[in-house]
């Protein structure tokens, strides 16, 4: 009994022990490329590199952030803009619209519903021209509200189907007995039915921000001037510099790039997972 | 169902030309004039900043503002501002897309505005042919860059080379290569590279390589704008390029893939002795390698002269600015002595004026005393569609180097190829 | 059906999908038979867009890079996330640290992710090259995208770095959704672990496996972020996807009608792709 009890212990810390080696190595380039972003410019390019930096200083920050009169500040300005107005617009305009979809159906719903999820199926990077072409007549090339609405019809479909699913699944028998009561839609949909759905919303908006915030090609090609670009958009522009390539700068942009996902991801793992997975398990 | 697909398609159409007819009213332009400054180059913002101090002191209601264009969307961006109708009052591009959007009507003449400059003849000769067309002026040299290679004057002193007679011809400079590479610490790996070539970029190679093509005395274009790549002197050059890596073995080889801004991360490590840079460069070399000694010298010949690729940006008025009296009076000042001199040169940016070299700051640092010479001996290749000229360029000419395409055929499919392109 | 407010409630997303996605999908075949250099006029051409890519080397060049990029990276996503799932399928701290850790590079961008490789592989400062120098399996630093194949595999190995976290727990939620008890029953009939996985986890996981797949498929196709960042498409561009060539022949030659052309190609190859996941994805099958 005791040798087996034994075995199993050292098995187990067998176990863990290459568990804990994966995971050092998986989440080593993370770990060098944060540590790269505190290290003094002159150590970033000797030669053989430190795993642990000698010193430690927030030069490459100051460098970032005073680079081109603080452009940086600027993309990440435009970026929250951008992200937080798709967001709004995005819930604004789905939570009724697969609250329709769940509860009201109306003549030619289906084919709208199909509309809708075929917008999954075309990918966006085979529209780029049209849509440039699109938002060059609608004068909105190059502005926040392009690029948000844009992000919005792309973005938004997999949240339609998310909190339609998320309506649908409450008893039908709500709705009735509210109407009976007098109720508008609107007031069924507000006051009955959005509270009971929050997790879902909780995880539109979760994807929402993931997409729009890591965004790059959409950016790249929609906007020409630092007040629109946004953050992955700007990192290139430094790391494809014409005369010079500071990967200190290029790291401690990448560095402020990832952390609020990272952040975001671990404080709402749950939702961010329900998120991502709606569609794979049929209920 | 038909029926009301084509219903809604209707429908759409016409709500997108209701709010592009909606658009365009919006953006009808309030009184105040507005001047809008696109340049790739950061400096031109400390004109933008003089000229409204000016204009505000003189209580006009005149402003302009800045917009920095990234390099390498400088074009792309002119196209849909030109497609979109916005684009800019004044723009200072790279100087080889003129000829192009000259001849598409991009740019205002402005040949009165040359005309009235009484320093006219000391703007480099080399360049005006591009920002003209018919005799008519469009745009004027501004922003220079000028392609040289700049040494570690520390690695020839070890070497047993003189510092102050930097190789002139590609022999001395193969001699000088040979000295340059070292095994420092004689674990058989080498160490110190005399060189780097140029790799991943396609402009990289016009800037830096044509120079050396010239120097052999071949050409890219002749006189008659005729396609000329395809000649002995071209593949001598690229073979001499070839020599250097695998027979001579001086060149860093994964330098092929580097871009410029590598090169200069090996310079300022002290990994090469040499690289292909230009004035851009020096400033930014102070402050990454304060204790280097370093100099600058002309890009070696072999039968022809040494040359340089008169590149940087030229500053025109496009044709779609509201306001070409105020655009003029810009560009007056932008070229004005004090402004020159006081923006552009503190940072050691070379200026447009030759009457304005001697300039205290320029004076201050030895290695910028030899532009002078450097831009005399420059040029600029001229073509309609130069922007098509990179890729075919870069897929050649870094093959060879790669060792991927024999030397001779790479030359001969490049310029097949760009004559395919441009015609 | 009674009359209710139905309609007006999905009457905002109905505009943005015309206006945002029926419109110019219509515009981009409209667009391809039209020759556009984005200055000038328009005019219709017919179908000799469409012949011109056909002619194109470089067209075939970046379809069959994209080809390849996708079936290289598929397994590499494939394999790992299938293992962690069966490996980490249980419910305990260990189990849901890991699979935390393994989804952390999920949630970070494409571009972070391949500057972070970039500087992990630089032939100069990267510590990579430094720890390869040190186990003496190179001389000298290695520029790894200098030759095509090795600049192919550091790409895919970049992505499935960052996106099998993503396939992992795809395929870790179709595994949580069998019963228990279908296990308790093989048990009892006297069915071994291996007989258990092999026919009972793996047919009932199957659809799941299938849309992972095929969303890491689509997913690959569209690839454009990592290839520019990391190669630009070179050397010689070998690692030029399509989406690159589309945006190059648009947006850096301004041929607009062929580049349009492109895309409608691009789109109909994507279509059959995206039409499975559409259908293993169950968003039709509810009423």
């Amino acid at each position: 009994m005791m040798t087996i009890k034994k075995k199993n212990i050292t098995k187990e810390i067998f176990v863990y022990l290459i568990f804990i080696i994966l995971s050092a190595i998986f989440l080593f380039p993370i770990y060098w490329t944060f540590i790269t972003a505190f290290k003094p410019s002159a150590e970033i390019l000797k030669y053989p590199p430190r795993l642990i930096p000698a010193t430690c200083t927030l030069d490459q920050f100051n460098k970032l952030f005073t680079a081109g009169n603080g452009v940086f500040l600027q993309y990440i300005k435009n970026t929250v803009i951008i992200t937080i107005g798709t967001i709004l617009l995005v819930l604004f305009i789905i939570i009724p619209c697969s609250f329709s979809f769940a509860l009201l159906p109306y003549k030619g719903q289906k084919i709208i519903f199909i509309l809708v999820l075929s917008i999954i199926m075309v990918p966006f990077q085979s529209l780029l021209v049209p849509l440039y072409n699109l938002l060059t007549k609608l004068k909105l090339f190059n502005t926040k509200i392009g690029i948000i609405l844009i992000y919005s019809t792309f973005f938004m479909p997999f949240c339609i189907f998310m909190m339609r699913n998320a309506f649908k699944q409450l008893p039908k028998a709500i709705y009735e007995s509210a109407l009976l009561d007098g109720a508008g839609d609107f007031m069924i949909m507000m006051k009955i039915y959005l509270p009971l759905c929050i997790p879902s919303v909780v995880s539109c908006i979760i994807y929402l921000f993931i997409n729009g915030w890591n965004d790059f090609i959409l950016s790249f090609i929609f906007s020409s001037s630092d007040k629109v670009r946004n953050i992955q958009v700007g990192i290139n522009l430094f790391g494809k510099e014409r005369f010079t390539s500071d990967w200190g700068i290029i790291n401690t942009g990448t560095v402020i790039a990832i952390i609020p996902t990272v952040i975001l991801f671990i404080i709402l793992q749950k939702y961010y997972v329900q998120g991502m997975t709606t569609g794979a398990v049929k209920e | 169902m038909k029926k009301t697909f084509c219903l809604i398609i209707i429908v759409l159409m016409t709500f997108t030309n209701v709010f592009a007819q909606g658009g365009m009213e919006a953006t009808k332009e309030s009184k105040p004039v507005m001047l809008t400054v696109w340049d790739s180059n950061a400096g031109i913002e400390g004109v933008v900043n003089k000229f409204n101090e000016k204009m505000e002191s003189e209580g006009r209601n005149v402003r302009a503002k800045f917009e920095l264009i990234p390099y390498d969307q400088q074009v792309p961006k002119f196209i849909a501002s030109l497609n979109a109708k916005t684009a800019p009052d004044i723009y200072s591009l790279d100087v080889v897309q003129y000829p192009y959007f000259i001849s598409i009507g991009a740019f205002t003449d402005i040949t009165d505005v040359y005309e009235s400059m009484p320093y006219k003849n000391s703007l480099p000769k080399g360049m005006l042919p591009v920002g003209s067309k018919d005799g008519r002026v469009y745009a004027l040299p501004y922003e220079l860059d000028l392609s040289s290679i700049i040494y570690n004057k520390d690695m020839f002193r070890d070497a047993g080379l003189d510092p102050e007679n930097p190789p002139q011809t590609w022999d001395e400079f193969t001699i000088a290569c040979r000295a340059l590479t070292k095994d420092l610490d004689g674990d058989g790996v080498t160490d110190q590279w005399a060189f780097a070539e140029v790799g991943n970029s396609g402009g990289g190679y016009m800037f830096w390589f044509m120079p050396w093509i010239w120097g052999n005395n071949g050409r890219m274009f002749d006189d008659s704008g005729n396609l000329v790549l395809n000649s002995p002197e071209v593949k001598e050059t690229l073979q001499y390029w070839y020599d250097l890596i695998y027979k001579e073995k001086v060149v860093i080889k994964t330098s092929i893939n580097w871009g410029s801004g590598d090169r200069y991360n090996a310079f300022v490590a002290r990994k090469i002795a040499m690289y292909l840079g230009g004035n851009f460069n020096i400033s930014s070399l102070q402050t990454d390698a304060p204790d280097m000694d370093f100099g600058v010298c002309l890009i070696p010949r072999n039968r022809g002269q040494n040359a340089s690729f008169a590149g940087g940006n030229m500053i025109g008025i496009t044709s779609q600015s509201k306001n070409v009296p105020e655009a003029k009076e810009f560009l007056k000042f932008a070229f004005s002595e004090d402004v020159l001199v006081e923006t552009y040169a503190p940072n050691l940016a070379l200026v447009p004026r030759a009457d304005l070299y001697d300039n205290k700051y320029y004076k201050a640092i030895p290695q910028m005393s030899i532009f002078a010479d450097i831009l005399a001996a420059s040029r600029t290749p001229v073509s309609l569609k130069y922007n098509l000229i990179y890729e075919p360029v870069l897929y050649y000419f870094q093959g060879a180097l790669l060792d991927k395409i024999p030397v001779n055929k790479a030359v001969e499919e490049c310029a097949t190829e760009i004559n395919r392109l441009i015609k | 059906m009674k009359k209710n407010n139905g309609f007006l409630f999905s009457l905002p997303v109905i505009l943005l999908v015309l206006i945002f996605f029926v419109y110019p999908l219509f515009d981009v075949f409209r667009i391809s038979f039209m020759e556009w250099t984005v200055i000038g006029t328009k005019k219709y051409i017919g179908f000799s867009n469409y012949l011109k890519t056909f002619q194109e080397f470089e067209f075939w060049q970046s379809l069959s890079n994209t080809l390849i990029y996708t079936i290289m990276v598929t397994p590499l996503i494939f394999i790992p996330a299938l293992l962690a799932a069966i490996l980490l399928k249980s419910n305990n701290t260990r189990n849901s640290i890991l699979r935390t850790i393994f989804f952390i590079p999920c949630t970070i961008s494409l571009v972070a992710s391949s500057y972070i490789w970039n500087w992990l592989l630089n032939d100069s400062y990267g510590i990579f090259n430094y720890f390869f120098i040190k186990m003496g399996f190179v001389s000298e630093g290695i520029n790894w995208f200098s030759s095509t194949w090795s600049a192919r595999v550091i790409i895919c190995i970049s992505v499935a770095w960052k996106t099998f976290g993503f396939s992992m727990i795809f395929i870790l939620a179709g595994l949580s959704s069998i019963s228990p008890d279908i296990y308790e029953a093989a048990e009892i009939d006297g069915c071994n672990k291996k007989r258990a996985f092999f026919s009972i986890t793996l047919p009932l996981v199957k659809p799941t496996l299938m849309l992972a797949l095929i969303l890491s498929i689509a997913g690959s196709f569209k690839g454009f972020d990592q290839f520019l960042i990391m190669t630009g498409g070179g050397p010689m561009r070998t690692t030029q996807p399509i989406i690159m060539y589309i945006n190059k022949v648009a947006f850096n030659a301004y041929d607009m009608g062929r580049s349009a052309a492109i895309s409608v190609l691009f789109l109909l190859i994507l279509l059959f792709v995206s039409y499975q996941q559409i259908r293993l994805g169950g968003y039709y099958d509810d009423d």
